[in-house]
């Protein structure tokens, strides 16, 4: 069987390394990259642009196009977020806590190259594990059902919330408001719910107005204050790149990214997202200095990035094998194969061969090809932290204004961007943890429809499920971890603002 | 007695509508209207269970839970809470929320006046509040627009507004005339 393997793969390497696709993965790259940067585009949208081009390209060379772009904008979303406190995207979230906070310490050169080194080892890693795991993986995703998702949600959620603030109380409120925030607009039926009569608001409130106000605006509104106050701390001398210890110790933390990202990202609907947020709680609970957790901890940039990388990966194991999109980005690739007379499925990898490993050569070129293309431009990157604050604050927020009107073309995103700023701004002062909110509005939609499926297959039982492993296993893991840090006599918790 | 019952309702008032209490009070004031929203909620389909407004009313549930108890733990530590760095002034508020009052400027006129001349308006007059000069920001904001507008409408193709009170229409053809014999 592996010498099965082997072979096929290595005749998918001998056409992603002819010099036309070297080509199209080198643009994708550098096209993923610069586009992921800007708010509101994120990978999905990357994609999507995308595909115009690669359509017209032969099924190979778009396949290589696109895997290369989807992984250049994940990078490049982590990058907007490491220096300038600006998520493009919701994986690129969790890349501000400790990936911001080196930047802010001089140190965004070892944080844009650990990204980048990390994104490169676990996207190689979950590339080996499609590989080997596809078909088996095809199986262990099938065994989730609406109640194994509710139940990885609530420990996915509590995890995190119990993890990022000094006061769990204050972070699961902020949690319970995203939740909130999640269920406003058309509800799985289509009724609107607490829409207030606006039109506005029955397709929901926009994640991007939510995520760039309450991290970028409010960052914004800070610096602003300092720098009224003749406050702003010295632009400090920036190391560009890594030293090797930095990197070696950040090695075990970018294999266990690699491997909960991909065992996160084949899980339909799970996403890049969730990974990065449960790796970064499962580092911070196993680390032995948890306290520089949120104050520009390399690990806390290192176990995130790999982990959000290799759930990208992993996201294309349901793709594939069960023609099943595992998140938006995936969503639109599936697209691009039908409209490439591509069909995922079982049957994949017995009729298209050439496609799947043509795949899966492609991701590992896309990989080596982000990191020949990021690390020389790290130092660029960087200098825009140089670039002085009086044009650098109204340039964030012209971008996140182009960003989120693009989005939606709605000035009420616009408006809402504004008063979650304000309401960021707030929370920021008075220790109120801004992630849980992120987290309840990405995950709140997905949660409501796996909680309502499963009360109508156990007639509005919920407890009927308590004798599924899985479920099980997940509530008491989030138990163990609501309760371990307080037993523990209260870690010191992240700042994550 | 009612000297007592107003000095304690003052003190409570305090407590509740200062400092990192705020939040939490508005968030529990937030819950009750939310939970209240969830009764105007009616299920479509039969065989829904559960309906529409469940989920809304567990969290609602949850939410003003978990308000309470913040405030209760803190009711608890109030003799720790330095009630001299809380309050402040209506102005110091204002001058600090003072860019995202000239963001909602800039998103009043963004639609009408169209993507380009607005962000020129809005960044020129950000930098100068932030005590850059006239000249410069003038300069800054005229190539910031032009590049940010270029890089959405033509790179991405990305619905930005082009304006309704100014003919930049024809222009707009015009340049994707040219771009397009180049």
């Amino acid at each position: 069987m592996y010498a099965d393997i082997w072979s096929q793969l290595m005749h998918g390497f001998a056409v992603a390394l002819q010099p036309e696709y070297l080509a199209y993965s080198f643009a994708g790259s550098l096209l993923g990259t610069v586009v992921g940067v800007l708010p509101g585009i994120g990978p999905a949208g990357a994609l999507a642009l995308l595909l115009p081009i690669v359509l017209s390209l032969d099924p190979t060379g778009a396949i290589i196009m696109l895997a290369a772009a989807y992984t250049g904008s994940m990078y490049g979303g982590s990058t907007a977020s490491i220096l300038l406190r600006v998520p493009g995207d919701t994986s690129a979230v969790i890349a501000c806590l400790d990936g911001h906070e080196m930047a802010r310490a001089g140190r965004a050169g070892p944080a844009l190259c650990i990204a980048a080194i990390g994104s490169y080892i676990a996207g190689t890693m979950a590339v080996v594990g499609l590989m080997l795991m596809a078909p088996v993986i095809a199986d262990y995703a099938l065994a989730f059902g609406a109640p194994e998702y509710f139940a990885l949600y609530i420990f996915g959620l509590t995890a995190v919330a119990s993890l990022v603030a000094k006061s769990l109380l204050k972070a699961l409120m902020a949690l319970t408001l995203g939740l909130m925030l999640s269920t406003v607009g058309q509800d799985l039926m289509g009724v609107p719910r607490f829409t207030f009569d606006l039109v506005a608001l029955w397709d929901g409130v926009q994640f991007l107005s939510v995520t760039l106000g309450l991290f970028a605006l409010s960052e914004v509104l800070d610096n602003a204050k300092l720098l009224r106050k003749n406050s702003l701390g010295k632009v400090l001398k920036h190391r560009v790149y890594i030293a090797l210890k930095e990197i070696k110790e950040c090695l075990g933390a970018i294999f266990r990214g690699g491997a909960i990202g991909f065992s996160v990202g084949v899980i339909p609907g799970c996403g890049a997202a969730t990974a990065s947020f449960i790796d970064y709680a499962f580092e911070r609970q196993i680390s032995r200095h948890p306290e520089r957790f949120g104050k520009g901890e390399i690990k806390g940039v290192a176990g995130p990035e790999s982990a959000n990388n290799a759930a990208s990966a992993g996201a294309f194991v349901p793709m594939l094998a069960l023609g099943v999109p595992g998140s938006a980005t995936t969503a639109v690739m599936l697209g691009a194969f039908y409209m490439l007379n591509i069909q995922p499925g079982p049957l994949l990898f017995m009729e298209r061969p050439d496609v799947f490993w043509g795949m899966v050569a492609a991701l590992y070129v896309g990989n080596i090809m982000l990191l020949i293309l990021n690390l020389p431009l790290i130092g660029i990157f960087v200098k825009i932290l140089h670039t002085p604050m009086r044009i650098l604050l109204p340039l964030i927020i012209t971008i996140c204004v182009a960003g989120i009107y693009s989005n939606d073309g709605l000035v009420s995103s616009l408006i809402l961007f504004a008063l979650f700023g304000i309401l960021g701004y707030y929370m920021r002062r008075h220790d109120y943890p801004l992630v849980p909110v992120i987290l309840g509005v990405v995950l709140g939609e997905p949660m409501e429809e796996s909680f309502r499926q499963s009360m109508m297959m156990s007639q509005g039982n919920l407890l009927a499920f308590m004798n599924h492993p899985i479920v099980l296993t997940f509530l008491v893991l989030a138990l163990l971890f609501l309760a371990l840090p307080r037993l523990a006599k209260r870690r010191p918790a992240v700042g994550d603002e | 007695m009612w000297g007592y019952v107003m000095s304690s309702l003052r003190t409570l008032a305090r407590f509740l509508f200062l400092g990192d209490r705020l939040l939490a009070s508005i968030f529990l004031l937030l819950t009750l209207i939310y939970f209240s929203e969830t009764f105007s909620l009616e299920r479509t389909l039969a065989s829904d269970v559960v309906g529409p407004a469940s989920f809304p009313r567990l969290l609602a549930a949850l939410g003003a839970a978990l308000a309470v108890a913040y405030l209760i733990q803190r009711w608890r530590q109030r003799e720790d809470i330095d009630s001299r760095s809380e309050g402040g002034n209506i102005l110091d508020a204002v001058v600090e929320l003072s860019p995202v009052i000239v963001l909602v400027g800039y998103v009043i006129i963004l639609e009408p006046l169209g993507f380009v001349p607005a962000t020129f308006l809005y960044f020129s007059t950000t930098m100068v509040l932030l005590g850059e000069g006239w000249l410069k920001s003038v300069m800054y904001a005229v190539i910031i627009a032009t590049l940010i507008f270029t890089l959405f409408y033509y790179g991405l193709q990305a619905p930005i507004p082009t304006g309704e009170l100014l003919p930049l229409d024809p222009l707009l053809s015009l340049m994707e005339d040219f771009i397009e014999n180049l």
